[in-house]
């Protein structure tokens, strides 16, 4: 039989492996709420026994354990999920954008209401119905020059709160670019940092936590596809084309685009559309020049093509179309006393154009001016048959029930169906932010599953560990007792 | 399946959220008595919403033009009948003055009273409503019988009929009661009254009567008692169509009174939350808050630390 100091080696490889599994612990509770850390387990393995010979023969017949030894610390990921967490997040990211823009449209408009547009439009074509009534009564006059002034505010208020919220955007999509070109950097400087860690056969498991942190937030912000390679870095591809390739990054660039104030990504060269670049930019996108879309009387919008589904063309359209028929009839009528009026009822405030957008309209100055004004408002036709003649005031009263927006659609008609399609869109964003939360929630709770803290778990394996130091302890102990008796209690030394 | 304290939390404060969000849609429903509040929250609702609301809004104006006229018809009716029985009277006046066993003072008595109620005529024929002379076609602003000497209310003395001017317009004025269909509301003082210098036009007809009265001229009486009739028949046959005009209107208020109460009704069904079945779900929905936060109370509080040693 062979004798060594091997048990000591084996009892203090024991105790090492002890301590690192309690330190791995510590750092796991510790890590426990850490954003996107794994859980770490030692990786042990029993060490290369030692080949002993036996009495007879020099041919290994039994091996004597040397102990323990420590691979590596190795990371609980299930990389698979951390893919299906990429591919998801670019829906939802896209989807909470329309969600949250979608509902601060719908304030601009605030319908169902008794003080929407709609209202107004209804209290507008009131009040000249009111006045076919009342031709001659100032007060009666006053009354529809308020409600057209207040409708006419009201469709100024509702443009500018749309550009301004178009800027808000274009903020916002600006910002995400930066946010991106960041993520992009740190990816690839941390891909170098892991290759080197490999390389050396270590294990870079902080780092990779870090970076898969990073794609899971760059996923929502676009729609990015990953590829590992086996030197230990990530490709990252935007539609085919690499955002990150290894260690080079190339980062989008923010470029005003044909409307001046608002600005293009362009990545690689071309500018991105909307629909390949996905995540929460694509819907920013989208919700800029699609949903909301281009105002058409800006000067400096005319460059770019016009958005004809876009709520400012379509509420440009109705302010427009609305100003065209009332003033034809308008310019067609007469003053009480029998003059032609000549004169048009909305004007366009800002360039003095006879078109005008919802930010354009107004009432005529020379009617709003007191209560000469009044009188300026035309009643009657041409030529008139007395004060009482009230053929201008009805023909524009009913204007409510002409199809003035299409073969069938009024005024209202069409300001209900872009409301309408407004709210379906918005109605299908907020579900598919439940539903993809859903689905999200699921799949953070399979990687949670896999590569979550639990408490108990590392306590029971504290005192697992530590009894195992213990032993192990205790094992020192009985080979020190051992060699004492060789060393100091057997031969003739003494 | 393998939990962790992270799923635990996590779980405890989505489920948490959830519930407060439901709760607050619930007390959003109670508070404001709305449950579409947005486009998005129901988009077929809310067009319909604004679609009844528009309707009423309309239905309420036209409701309104059909008061405003009825005001305008009824006191038409009311001058047509008072003219009918001022004209009446003379009539009366003439057949009495049509018999010759009248003294003249008695025949210059009657002269004077239909000089009189020609005035009273005048004063009917200029009636105003708002400051708007209902008999004058759309000239509204003037008087539509006007004598150039004498301003109304009250001419003395009484100028001759021939000075008494009709103004006025055969004009119609009509009002939308219905999309696309008016109704007028205005009887021109012409149709009323006669034209120009008609000889049976009642001012012409009153003042020809009270100058054969003077002169005791029994003939010309008794022709005057003809044309007092056609001057008469005129003013019932106008009373006649006002009257048809009344009737339609308040059939078609009656009507809208009734539309209103049904789309009313739609528009609250549409719009307004069903208040027993929001409040029993805010209770449901309550308890099952305070559930979840027990049960979550519960599982997070213990460890293996605490069993440990």
């Amino acid at each position: 039989m062979d004798f060594s100091l091997l048990g000591i080696n084996a009892a203090v490889r024991g105790m090492t492996a002890a301590q690192t599994a309690l330190n791995t612990m510590g750092h796991n509770v510790a890590n426990a709420n850490t954003e996107g850390y794994s859980r770490q387990r030692v990786n042990v393995s029993a060490a290369s026994p030692l080949p002993t010979p036996g009495f007879n023969t020099p041919v290994r017949i039994a091996s004597i354990g040397a102990g323990t030894q420590v691979n590596g610390i190795n990371r609980l990921r299930d990389e698979y999920l951390d893919l299906q967490v990429r591919r998801e997040n670019a829906t939802l990211g896209a989807n909470e954008a329309f969600a949250e823009h979608v509902k601060l449209i719908e304030d601009i408009f605030h319908e169902p209401s008794e003080t929407g547009l709609s209202a107004l439009l209804d209290e507008f074509f009131n009040a000249w119905h009111t006045l076919t009534s009342n031709p001659e009564a100032p007060g009666v006059r006053a009354v529809v020059r308020d409600q057209a002034a207040t409708l006419a505010n009201a469709l100024n208020d509702a443009s500018h709160r749309l550009n301004t919220q178009r800027e808000e955007i274009d903020g916002q999509i600006r910002n995400a670019a930066t946010d991106i070109n960041l993520f992009a950097s740190q990816i690839a400087q941390l891909n170098v940092q892991i290759a080197e860690v490999q390389v050396g056969g270590g294990s870079a498991n902080q780092l990779l936590d870090q970076r898969d942190l990073l794609l899971e937030k760059m996923s929502k912000l676009i729609k990015v596809q990953t590829v590992q390679h086996d030197d230990g870095k990530v490709w990252v591809y935007l539609h085919g084309r690499a955002l990150v390739a290894g260690n080079i990054q190339t980062p989008l660039e923010v470029r005003p685009n044909g409307e001046g104030a608002y600005s293009d990504i362009v990545f690689d060269g071309d500018v991105v559309d909307q629909k390949e670049i996905g995540g929460s930019i694509g819907a920013l996108l989208e919700l800029r020049d699609q949903i909301i879309g281009r105002d058409r009387y800006r000067p400096t919008a005319p460059v770019l093509p016009d958005t004809p589904n876009g709520i400012l063309h379509r509420l440009d359209s109705l302010a427009n179309q609305l100003a065209q028929e009332v003033n034809a009839l308008h310019r067609s009528g007469s003053l009480t006393d029998g003059t032609p009026s000549g004169r048009d009822f909305f004007v366009n405030f800002r360039t003095g154009a006879s078109t005008m957008g919802a930010g354009q309209i107004a009432v005529n100055p020379d009617i709003m001016n007191g209560t000469a004004g009044l009188e300026l408002i035309a009643t009657g036709g041409t030529p008139s048959s007395g004060p009482g003649d009230t053929t201008i005031a009805k023909a524009i009263a009913a204007l409510r029930n002409k199809a003035t927006m299409g073969p069938t659609a009024t005024f209202e008609d069409d300001y209900r169906n872009f409301l309408a399609a407004l709210g379906v869109t918005g109605q299908s964003a907020i579900r598919m932010v439940k539903n993809q939360g859903e689905v999200l929630n699921h799949l953070s709770q399979r990687k949670e599953e896999v590569s979550g803290v639990n408490m108990d778990e590392e306590m029971a394996d504290m005192v697992r560990y530590q009894h195992a130091y213990q032993a192990s302890a205790r094992a020192l102990n009985t080979f020190d007792e051992i060699l004492d008796r060789i060393i100091n209690g057997l031969g003739a030394g003494r | 399946m393998r939990v962790t304290n992270n799923m635990i939390f996590g779980a405890t404060t989505t489920h948490a959220r959830n519930h407060l969000e439901k709760l607050f849609g619930l007390q959003n429903q109670l508070a404001t008595g709305k449950k579409i509040t947005r486009p998005s929250d129901d988009p077929t609702g809310t067009d319909r919403a604004m679609l009844l609301r528009g309707t009423l809004k309309q239905q309420e104006q036209y409701q309104e033009n059909i008061r405003d006229a009825s005001t305008w018809l009824t006191l038409t009716d009311g001058a047509l009948s008072e003219a009918y029985s001022v004209m009446d009277r003379a009539r009366e006046l003439a057949v009495r003055g049509a018999n010759d066993s009248n003294q003249s003072d008695e025949r210059i008595a009657m002269a004077e009273e239909v000089k009189q109620l020609r005035s009273q005529l005048q004063v009917i024929a200029n009636s105003e409503i708002n400051g708007r002379f209902i008999f004058g076609g759309t000239m509204t602003v003037a008087q539509p019988n006007r004598t150039p000497a004498f301003e109304m209310p009250y001419p003395d003395p009484v100028p001759p009929a021939t000075e008494i001017a009709y103004t006025g317009n055969d004009v119609l004025m009509d009002t939308e009661v219905v999309p696309g269909v008016t109704l007028p509301y205005n009887t021109p003082g012409a149709s009323a009254f006669g034209q120009g210098t008609d000889a049976d036009r009642a001012f012409k007809v009153l003042e020809d009567l009270e100058l054969a009265l003077r002169n005791g001229d029994s003939t010309e009486i008794s022709q005057s008692i003809g044309r007092l009739d056609v001057a008469l028949n005129r003013v019932s046959t106008e009373r006649a169509v006002v009257g048809s005009r009344i009737n339609r209107l308040d059939l078609l208020e009656n009507r809208y009174a009734d539309a209103a109460i049904s789309y009313k009704e739609r528009l609250s069904e549409t719009e307004e939350p069903e208040f027993a079945d929001v409040v029993s779900q805010l209770m449901q929905q309550e308890s099952v808050y305070q559930a979840s936060l027990a049960a979550s109370a519960r599982i997070i509080q213990p460890s293996l630390l605490d069993y440990l040693r």
